[in-house]
């Protein structure tokens, strides 16, 4: 019997209808936090590469976590796992976990980890030379050389 | 607008142009997911009214199981206009998929446990009470309570009766004690069979597993059950303490012949012992005896435990009434084309799920199967149309064979395997259909019952 990918979803939908008095309220935690972020650090510098790293080492974390825990929690164990099929599932399961888990966890490490120093004054930064390229140009600190006063 | 807004608007612009996509094409996929995540989060959570055709045909759907619900759901979601009424007294809904993990002490029976009110649709017409009469050349049913519901059309979802006084001995009470259990019905019965699971899984002793003669629901459940009794015993060590044996009726476990060749070495393998053509007749309780109706005569065997599988009918009214088959290989179940499941004699009559006198499916893959046919058939009966869907007799039971795997066998009256997920082999244990049956099939029941697979 085939299923539509409605059908899938329906189904998608029902497995987390049981959960949803956690993750509507995470999910609103989650959208609260990142406008507190951006409240925050108006007139601040916005680092993102870093919380970005921190969230998916987390989910990489999770995604160990499931690979390892997922057979027991399910009643199941590895010794019942058999052909392709169950390992790609089960990988495909964590590594699902793992993205949830990391987009849960990106507006908190935004918080912990995003929030940069003010901008300086317009009158006092045109007086500095142009910070050096860096990976992301909204976290580039201010170097020594910017510091220096020019002229 | 402004200087920045139109920075912001050529900055878009050229970004799309990178894409290869015009300003229209954005608004149209924009649109167009817009839409999607609209039916992905309120379509799909709450059954729609995208009504189709308008009628004001009086429709009576006779039973709120899985298959009378589902029903419901539809026909009120694609009919403007129809009286649909509902007849079925009880108000609690049972996962009956999911008695065999309860029996085993896989799952609490809270899981199984649902109410039929949370999937009634509004607009339905409840009547709390029980069919007792059928009268279909008057186009009506009469209640237990003497109301008489005229109809149109009639939809049959009443599911079977078990009849646990067709085996000599046995009562639904006994269930659960003295070495007694039963995987069907209730919840309750089969919370109680786990009681004695697991005082024989403790203790050991001789274990017989029955099956009855004719149709019954979920005949995978009493195989199911054994495998998973055994596996509870291997689990706590205890399986040396247990001699097992399985008593088929006939000269078969299973009707799908793959599955069939796949149990009948696999229960000799783990020492489970196999006795063809086997049906119980009696038991006796006091002195730990069963009786079986063998081709050699009577033979009655002594146990620890057992588990007893009554036979199972038509519910008595329908079973009694002119709807029903009088001629075997269905006598006594409703009537129906195996492919349209319209009535032979009745036109305006429909049935689905267990009730159906088909050659397999009494199961709730089945009743998934079964519904949008039975309903998409009686919509264009209401049309005067040819019916033009088609039952081709799909099942599936996912036959766990120990704890943590399972193999899912799907097929139709061909008895030819339809995988619905074809990477999936039916005819190798895995752990992903066992996570199917422990997760995810639950859910799928449920949106089942709303319509909405």
């Amino acid at each position: 019997m085939a299923f539509s990918f409605v059908g899938i979803l329906a189904v998608v939908l029902e497995f987390f209808r049981g959960w949803f008095w956690l993750l509507i309220p995470l999910i609103v935690l989650d959208l609260v936090l990142l406008g507190l972020f951006f409240k925050r650090t108006s007139g601040r510098r916005r680092k993102f590469s870093l919380p970005f790293k921190a969230s998916i080492g987390f989910g990489v974390f999770t995604f160990v976590m499931a690979l390892i825990t997922l057979p027991g929690i399910t009643r199941s164990s590895w010794e019942m796992l058999a052909g392709a099929v169950d390992y790609l599932s089960l990988i495909g399961a964590s590594v699902g976990f793992g993205v949830l888990f990391a987009i849960l966890a990106f507006p908190v490490m935004l918080h912990m980890l995003g929030i940069g120093p003010k901008h300086k004054p317009e009158s006092q930064a045109t007086r500095q030379s142009p910070a050096p390229e860096t990976e992301t140009g909204a976290e580039a600190e201010p170097s020594t050389a910017s510091q220096q006063p020019q002229g | 607008m402004n200087h920045k807004d139109k920075q912001i608007q050529s900055a878009v612009q050229r970004a799309l142009g990178d894409k290869g996509l015009s300003r229209r094409d954005f608004l149209r996929l924009s649109g167009g997911g817009a839409l999607l995540a609209g039916a992905a989060t309120s379509g799909l959570l709450y059954p729609g009214t995208a009504r189709a055709v308008s009628t004001n045909a009086r429709i009576v759907i006779v039973g709120a199981g899985a298959a009378g619900l589902s029903c419901a759901t539809r026909l009120n979601r694609e009919l403007e206009g129809a009286q649909i009424t509902l007849i079925d007294r009880r108000e609690d809904h049972y996962y009956q998929p999911g008695l065999t993990l309860v029996a085993t002490g896989v799952w609490n029976t809270a899981k199984t446990l649902d109410s039929n009110r949370r999937y009634v649709p509004s607009g339905v017409n409840w009547i709390h009470d029980m069919v007792a009469e059928y009268d279909p050349d008057n186009n009506r049913v009469i209640t237990d309570d003497g109301r008489t519901v005229e109809y149109d059309y009639l939809m049959v979802t009443t599911g079977l009766q078990v009849n646990y006084d067709q085996v000599e001995g046995m009562s639904e009470e006994l269930i659960g004690q003295r070495g007694v259990g039963c995987v069907y019905d209730k919840p309750e019965l089969a919370e109680r069979t786990w009681r004695a699971v697991d005082e024989f899984v403790d203790n050991g002793g001789v274990g017989l597993f029955t099956r009855p003669r004719g149709d019954i629901k979920c005949a995978g459940a009493p195989l199911k059950v054994t495998m998973l009794t055994e596996s509870r015993m291997k689990e706590r060590g205890t399986r040396d303490k247990a001699e097992m044996h399985y008593l088929p009726p006939g000269a078969s476990l299973f009707s799908q012949p793959d599955a069939d060749d796949f149990l009948s070495k696999n229960f000799p393998e783990r020492g489970i012992q196999i006795h063809w053509d086997h049906p119980l007749t009696a038991i006796d309780p006091d002195a730990k005896t069963a009786t079986f109706d063998t081709p050699l005569g009577d033979e009655t065997l002594d146990y620890d435990f057992i588990h007893v599988v009554p036979p199972m009918s038509a519910p008595d009214s329908l079973r009694e009434s002119e709807l029903a088959a009088q001629e075997a290989p269905f006598k006594g179940w409703l009537e129906v084309d195996r492919h349209t499941l319209q009535h032979n004699r009745y036109a305006n009559v429909f049935g689905a799920g267990d009730i159906n006198g088909v050659p397999i499916g009494k199961t709730a893959a089945s009743v998934k199967s079964q519904v949008p046919v039975a309903v998409e058939n009686m919509i264009q009966a209401i049309q005067g149309r040819e019916n033009s869907a088609s039952y081709d007799g799909y099942t599936s039971c996912p036959l766990i064979t120990e704890l943590g795997k399972a193999i899912l066998v799907e097929f139709d009256y061909d008895l030819k395997m339809k995988p619905s997920f074809p990477v999936i082999s039916p005819y190798e244990e895995h752990w992903v259909p066992w996570v199917m049956k422990d997760r995810l099939l639950l859910a799928a029941y449920r949106a089942m019952l709303r319509g909405r697979i």
